[in-house]
């Protein structure tokens, strides 16, 4: 678990510290936000949607191999 | 700004697999720290070869709207990597990497400017969605940790007393004035001051969001040489940084606003670099001087930030990756600006070694001859045939002039390409016969300017600890 910078104010070091044990600061949050990002990623699989364009059709998908 | 086709939502239909949608906005809110999002189709935009989209920042469409998601569908494609930048970090979405089994989604906050890099080949489709957290939404009560509320009490009652000055906390993300609402704050910002406030209201302080407009002014006398701009005459922050930080922290300034200041710093610095670079070689070289200094003073000052280690080491990757502003044979001086204990961080070591083996390499390349007039390293703009022909006479071991009878454009047209090259040939025309005739000589002295350069790459190279 890190610790806080010790250069860091106290209140500064308490919020630190609130982020690296996960203590809830909000009800039914995660921690002090120490998951939170400014952007995330992943996937989804293939079948999770698909997308009609008006006067066009499906917007097509890969073909899978076997 | 950008170069895309684009289809709007009412053009679409989607069609989600149950509970696909769900478990996405919740996969989604997990990771950005929010509680709940929803999400409205914006538009579905289509990028040829060729085709971006410029650095910016996205505009909330909605109220409440906190973040986008974007959703590649997964058509071939090569490059068109999506690049999210906040403050000084970076993330990136290499869609070209697509694995034709998946859909692949990023979401960023709105606050974080983000682009869209040119494809290179192939179609990259995506579907934009703009995420909004729910009216009903509030932020729950939080029990106020009591390591936390001591710290605010000895910051509010020193000695049992209320202070009579107000306690900032500067958050991290950006936010316009419909969007500073505490449901609606972003990242780490949100249980950050969720935690603040209850540990505010047991003490019975009243905390409160504000907009903080940051000006930075300077004078815009900008030195007018030829035709271009010193664009580094003033440096991006205060003059003499190490000193002004040094001043703030004797002067009792929060750690935090320190950490902001140097943080803020950081990221001038680097987004003055990003446009530098886009410049002709004339324009970075003439900044030189002021680029080198200020960085060498931004790399002293980050000896009192907190987190100095992660600083100097995006400072030294930084330098080491843009060769064309920072090049590797005039960096001795920087390198020194370092503090000691910075010395042992891999990314400074990294840049160390670099600058070690091309000072070392330019040493053990001969010394051409007196006689031979040659310019090298040049980073010519403009390979047209005329240009060639010159480049050519440029890069020949010949001191003789070189005549090019040529029309008025043409003649303008060469001048042109090496005034924006920095090469330090003299151009004369000579107005007889028809068409006119561009002159060009090469500079006297060459020699004894490479011998001069020679020894102050061994000078370099010694004090760096070469050998």
């Amino acid at each position: 678990m890190p610790s806080p910078e010790p250069d860091l104010s106290p209140i500064l070091q308490a919020l630190t510290r609130l982020a690296a044990d996960g203590a809830s600061a909000q009800s039914g949050q995660a921690g002090a936000g120490d998951q939170a990002r400014f952007m995330a990623q992943g996937q989804l699989p293939l079948d999770a949607l698909s997308v009609q364009v008006q006067g066009v059709g499906a917007l097509s998908q890969p073909v899978l191999p076997e | 700004m950008r170069d895309t086709g684009e289809i709007a939502p009412a053009a679409l239909a989607l069609h989600w697999a149950e509970g696909a949608l769900q478990g996405l906005l919740a996969d989604v809110a997990l990771a950005l720290g929010l509680d709940e999002v929803q999400a409205h189709l914006h538009n579905l935009l289509i990028y040829g070869p060729g085709q971006f989209f410029k650095q910016h920042q996205d505009t909330e469409k909605h109220p409440g709207m906190v973040a986008t998601l974007v959703l590649v569908w997964p058509s071939a494609h090569i490059g068109g990597a999506l690049r999210v930048v906040h403050g000084v970090d970076e993330g990136r979405l290499q869609s070209q990497h697509l694995q034709v089994d998946s859909l692949r989604w990023c979401a960023f906050y709105a606050d974080c400017q983000h682009e869209v890099l040119p494809v290179q080949e192939g179609w990259r489709v995506v579907l934009s969605f703009d995420l909004v957290v729910p009216a009903r939404m509030r932020q729950g009560e939080a029990a106020a940790a009591p390591a936390l509320v001591r710290a605010l009490r000895e910051q509010c009652f020193p000695e049992g007393e209320p202070s009579t000055q107000p306690w900032v906390f500067l958050l991290d993300h950006e936010y316009t004035e419909h969007g500073l609402r505490w449901q609606l704050l972003k990242g780490l910002d949100r249980a950050r001051v969720a935690a603040l406030r209850s540990a505010a209201q047991q003490l019975g302080l009243v905390m409160h969001l504000a907009l903080a407009e940051i000006h930075e002014s300077w004078t815009a006398t900008l030195r007018y040489r030829g035709r271009w701009y010193q664009s580094e005459e003033r440096p991006p922050w205060p003059r003499q940084l190490p000193v002004f930080v040094q001043a703030c922290e004797a002067a009792g300034l929060p750690a935090v606003l320190l950490d902001q200041l140097l943080a803020q710093c950081l990221a001038l610095r680097i987004a003055r670099d990003r446009e530098q670079a886009t410049q002709t070689p004339t324009e970075r070289n003439s900044a030189w001087r002021w680029r080198a200094q200020y960085t060498a003073e931004l790399a002293q000052a980050l000896a009192h930030a907190s987190d100095r280690a992660k600083r100097w080491a995006r400072l030294a990757g930084h330098v080491h990756m843009h060769a064309g502003l920072y090049p590797l044979l005039r960096l001795r001086q920087l390198l020194q600006a370092f503090p000691p204990q910075a010395a042992d961080l891999p990314d400074l070591q990294g840049l160390r070694a670099a600058v070690l083996q091309a000072l070392a390499q330019a040493l053990q390349t001969p010394q051409p001859p007196a006689d031979d007039h040659r310019l090298q390293g040049l980073e010519w703009t403009c390979r047209c045939k005329d240009c060639q022909a010159v480049i050519a006479w440029a890069e020949a071991p010949d001191g003789y002039s070189l005549t090019l009878p040529m029309a008025e454009a043409r003649r303008s047209h060469v001048q042109e390409m090496l005034r924006r090259t920095g090469t330090p040939l003299s151009c004369d025309t000579v107005k007889q016969g028809s068409p006119y005739k561009l002159v060009i000589k090469k500079p006297a002295g060459l020699h004894a300017q490479r011998s001069a350069q020679r020894r102050q790459w061994q000078e370099d190279w010694e004090a760096l600890g070469g050998g």
